[in-house]
């Protein structure tokens, strides 16, 4: 007989514990971004500038969807990453906020956007920053909405969006394919059955 | 209260007022949200934790929209500024009236989340000792080869999946052992109810807001 | 029939690899005590999780058949194999989902779907037979290595599994919790009729305790059954090879001193090292002994910030927690015990030149790095990827990584665990090396410790909380 596990979209025990122990480490190492959150929403207040700090450190936020996307390759890793790495944040940040797992479920979505477009069969540059155009798309729209970014001027409504779109691809593609590119030369992944 | 019920209400509450601009009923969001804190008896502190995180983003929106917004109403600005203070107290209520562990419990029992998102969870979150202190040792151990590394550095996220890729097998494989089989049916030796007047006091805070939300309070 | 039975196994773990278990045909008899020893790195483990039917569902590809009183093990799923096979695992502390050790018991009897008002007896059993009622409500990120072993036997017995298998399970624990644990284990053979399996490579204590001795081969991936005589020529190589002490010196109060405690108290719940005040001297190669769990690696992380003690510890007349670590890791740094921590790139060529890039003086130049890589059997591997290769070579290569760097100062902790006696030498050579032509300061600590004495100038001892230097080595 020969025994081998094959490739599903099933999420099994391990994949579980990985993303979150990664979101975990992610939230660790990008702790000390929120005092830099803090400093530039300061500085940017007094010029009524104040969430152009959200939109600068937003592609932080938004990398858990697509590296679990590369690293599991499963239909749903990017939207199941990010609500995963947001009931982290609620869970460590001891701040059950609706709002976390609310923004994290947009984001995942988002992210998903991307890999779908390509039918989950690209997981290059590309695909990336193609997930990373949905994610700002999608985030925005909401933030139209909660963020009241609808009710500024068309100028700056366009100025986030280019911000916000920048950081996202400065993390989610550029970050996230320098990551993923050591995480394949290593052949880590190889031996985990998916 | 059953806290899967008191979720899906936080949730709710959370997105219906993120579709308005109502500040009364942010402000009675944050009242109400004060009051059951107050009948968990919730720390001083944490109260003044609660108004103290959201007050830059809160001074930031409130400027920004004072300034850079088509109407520049001072409405509108208020509005932006109660909705963050409401998000994050109903955090604060959620918070207070439940655990990371019993929310878990419940959303596997009574939400029927799978077992295998709920136990792998859980089962991650013992690492988080070992996380802080691995986070150190990549740092230290790059120090001593002449290296800095930031958080933008792509060679500490590595490091840290590394560690993570590990660390999640050893766990899986313990776990499997201890015959915990993925999704299928376990028994509870603490089973999880929803009395019914979760359902009612839902259904009346729910209507509540609908009432206040339609009665033309600014 | 016996209990449990290989029939024609082989294992890869990717099919292009060489198998680690081939063709492997093998019988263990029920209520018997078996030892499975074997050089680290070959498969002992790899088999025990065979047999726990943990691989190939988790790793690798498999053929042939595993049966556990005659049914395959693949075929059962996990919460009946678990109340026929148990597992103790050689990382305690990656082996349990839950906070506290009761929650772990209760979530492994869930799992096993035991009725609510039938589980708290068999907890309370079970915690009670493995030692652990104590600390049955503390978490488990308190615990000790020992501790968590104890933990893991108890769920063991509440699975009441009747085989039980252990991977290296004293790797990282205390001489008296391995006495303990061995003690309930032959309670579990002699009185419940249990059949276990450990894999160690570690020999002490367990002649009068087995019932018979596996041997794995690395060359021919198989393991065979040792006969009487057989085993007890290993035993007895075992006992030779432990240590005859060789007298050392002991170090001269007027010795200038690289690091100086005073009053310094170091520990995770209970102080591991107490009170201690002596110097460790600059320009010399010192060697740390002590029992595992006694607070060796403890120590060398205080000494490099990575955790916090009391009292006073100083480098160079500074206290070490008052400087900072950036500056301070160009002077004093680490071999860490996981070899593979040190390793930041993913080609063996490609960390050398990291290692080019920011060495502090130019001692070691490309040619003088070839010689060395060949004289440690590591020449032609420029392209291999470092997490391929074997822990003997990750620790080869670690200790040529942090010497290339020539920091001053360098704390090694087992840079000599898993590597073959011609290799430990040819460190040991390096080592020496660096404390004498280039006047660095060595502190190390090894469980191994042939020949070692050949090699270093001092014999620093902790036991009972206490450092002190020893006049034998």
């Amino acid at each position: 007989m020969q025994q081998k596990a094959a490739h599903s979209n099933r999420w099994h025990l391990r994949d579980v514990i990985l993303i979150t122990i990664t979101s975990i480490f992610m939230g660790i190492i990008f702790f000390v971004t929120g005092f830099l959150y803090n400093g530039l929403t300061l500085a940017l207040t007094p010029l009524g500038m104040a969430p152009f700090a959200n939109d600068i450190l937003l592609g932080l936020w938004t990398m858990a969807g697509p590296l679990a996307a590369f690293m599991l390759q499963k239909v749903g890793a990017a939207t199941i990453g990010e609500l995963l790495a947001s009931a982290v944040e609620a869970i460590i940040g001891g701040q059950w906020g609706p709002s976390t797992l609310i923004s994290g479920f947009v984001q995942g979505f988002g992210s998903e956007l991307g890999f779908t477009f390509t039918l989950y069969r690209r997981y290059d540059m590309a695909s990336l920053s193609l997930s990373v155009l949905t994610t700002a798309i999608v985030t925005f729209a909401w933030d139209l909405v909660r963020s009241g970014y609808a009710a500024y001027h068309p100028w700056m409504i366009v100025a986030l969006f280019i911000t916000r779109f920048i950081s996202m691809w400065v993390f989610g593609a550029l970050l996230v394919s320098a990551v993923t590119k050591l995480l394949d030369r290593s052949h880590l992944l190889d031996r985990r059955h998916a | 209260m059953n806290p899967t019920i008191l979720l899906i209400l936080v949730l709710f509450v959370g997105v219906e007022i993120s579709f308005t601009s109502v500040i009364w009923a942010n402000v009675i969001i944050i009242a109400i949200s004060v009051l059951i804190m107050l009948w968990h008896r919730a720390p001083i502190l944490s109260y003044v934790r609660l108004l103290l995180v959201p007050l830059i983003p809160a001074v930031g929106i409130w400027f920004s929209i004072r300034y850079f917004s088509t109407a520049q109403s001072v409405h509108f600005a208020w509005v932006m500024a109660t909705r963050i203070y409401a998000y994050a107290f109903l955090g604060g209520l959620f918070t207070f009236s439940t655990t990371t562990e019993k929310t878990l419990a419940s959303l596997e029992q009574n939400a029927h989340i799978p077992s295998t998102f709920v136990y792998g969870m859980l089962g991650a979150f013992n690492f988080v000792p070992k996380i802080r202190s691995e986070v150190k040792i990549i740092r230290a151990s790059a120090q001593m080869r002449g290296i800095n590394l930031h958080f933008w550095s792509p060679q500490l996220l590595f490091k840290a999946i590394v560690a993570a890729l590990n660390w999640s097998e050893n766990l899986a494989e313990a776990m499997t052992s201890h015959g915990f089989t993925e999704n299928a049916p376990r028994t509870h030796r603490t089973v999880i109810r929803i009395p019914w007047w979760n359902y009612l006091l839902s259904v009346v805070s729910l209507v509540g807001l609908q009432l206040l939300l339609l009665s033309g309070l600014q | 029939m016996s209990k449990i039975n290989l029939n024609d196994v082989t294992f890869h773990y990717e099919p292009t690899l060489p198998p680690v278990i081939e063709h492997q045909n093998l019988a263990f008899d029920g209520g018997t005590f078996n030892l499975l020893t074997g050089p680290s790195g070959t498969g002992k483990s790899t088999l025990l999780k065979l047999i726990a039917g943990l691989y190939p569902a988790f790793m690798g590809e498999a053929t042939g058949t595993i049966t556990v009183n005659d049914q395959p093990v693949v075929d059962l799923p996990a919460s009946k194999r678990a109340q026929l096979v148990a597992m103790m695992f050689q990382n305690p502390s990656q082996q349990f989902a839950m906070e506290t050790p009761r929650n772990e018991l209760i979530f492994t009897l869930e799992n096993l779907q035991v009725p609510a008002d039938k589980m708290d007896a068999q907890v309370n059993d079970a915690l009670d037979f493995a030692g652990v009622t104590d600390f049955a409500d503390r978490k488990f990120t308190s615990l000790s290595g020992g501790e968590q072993q104890k933990v893991s036997l108890a769920v063991i017995v509440a699975l009441n599994a009747e085989v039980i298998l252990l991977d290296e399970p004293f790797a990282n624990i205390d001489p008296d919790a391995r006495l303990f644990l061995l003690t309930q284990l032959t309670t579990l053979v002699k009185k419940y009729h249990k059949t276990i399996i450990v894999a160690d490579h570690d020999l002490s204590d367990y002649e009068p305790l087995i019932d018979q001795l596996y041997i794995f081969d690395g060359e021919r991936h198989q393991v065979h059954q040792a006969d009487s005589g057989e085993a007890q020529t290993r035993f007895a190589a075992f006992e030779q090879r432990q240590h005859q002490p060789a007298p050392i010196a002991l170090p001269a109060a007027e010795l200038s001193p690289e690091f100086t405690l005073d009053g310094f108290t170091v520990g995770h719940q209970a102080p591991l090292i107490n009170d201690a005040s002596l110097n460790i001297p600059q320009g010399k190669f010192v060697v740390l002994t002590g029992a595992n769990g006694t607070g060796k690696s403890t120590l060398f992380d205080a000494l490099v910030k990575l955790q916090t003690y009391t009292g006073s510890l100083q480098w160079q007349g500074q206290e070490i927690s008052k400087l900072r670590a950036r500056k301070y890791a160009q002077y004093v740094a680490l071999v860490f015990q996981q070899a593979a921590s040190q390793f930041l790139t993913i080609t063996v060529a490609e960390e050398i030149a990291l290692s080019l890039k920011y060495q502090q003086t130019t001692a070691w130049t490309q040619s003088r790095i070839d010689a060395t890589l060949a004289s440690l059997d590591l020449a032609g591997r420029d392209d291999q990827v470092v997490y391929s290769l074997s822990e003997g070579q990750k620790k080869k290569l670690q200790v040529l990584l942090m010497l290339i760097m020539d920091v001053p100062t360098l704390l090694l902790d087992e840079p000599l665990t898993g590597l073959d006696l011609v290799s430990a030498h040819t460190v040991l050579k390096l080592l020496r090396h660096a404390v004498l032509e280039e006047h660095h300061t060595v502190l190390m600590i090894t469980h191994q410790l042939t020949d070692v004495s050949q090699y270093a100038d001092y014999h620093l001892h902790l036991s009972h909380h206490q450092l002190s230097y020893e006049a034998s080595l």
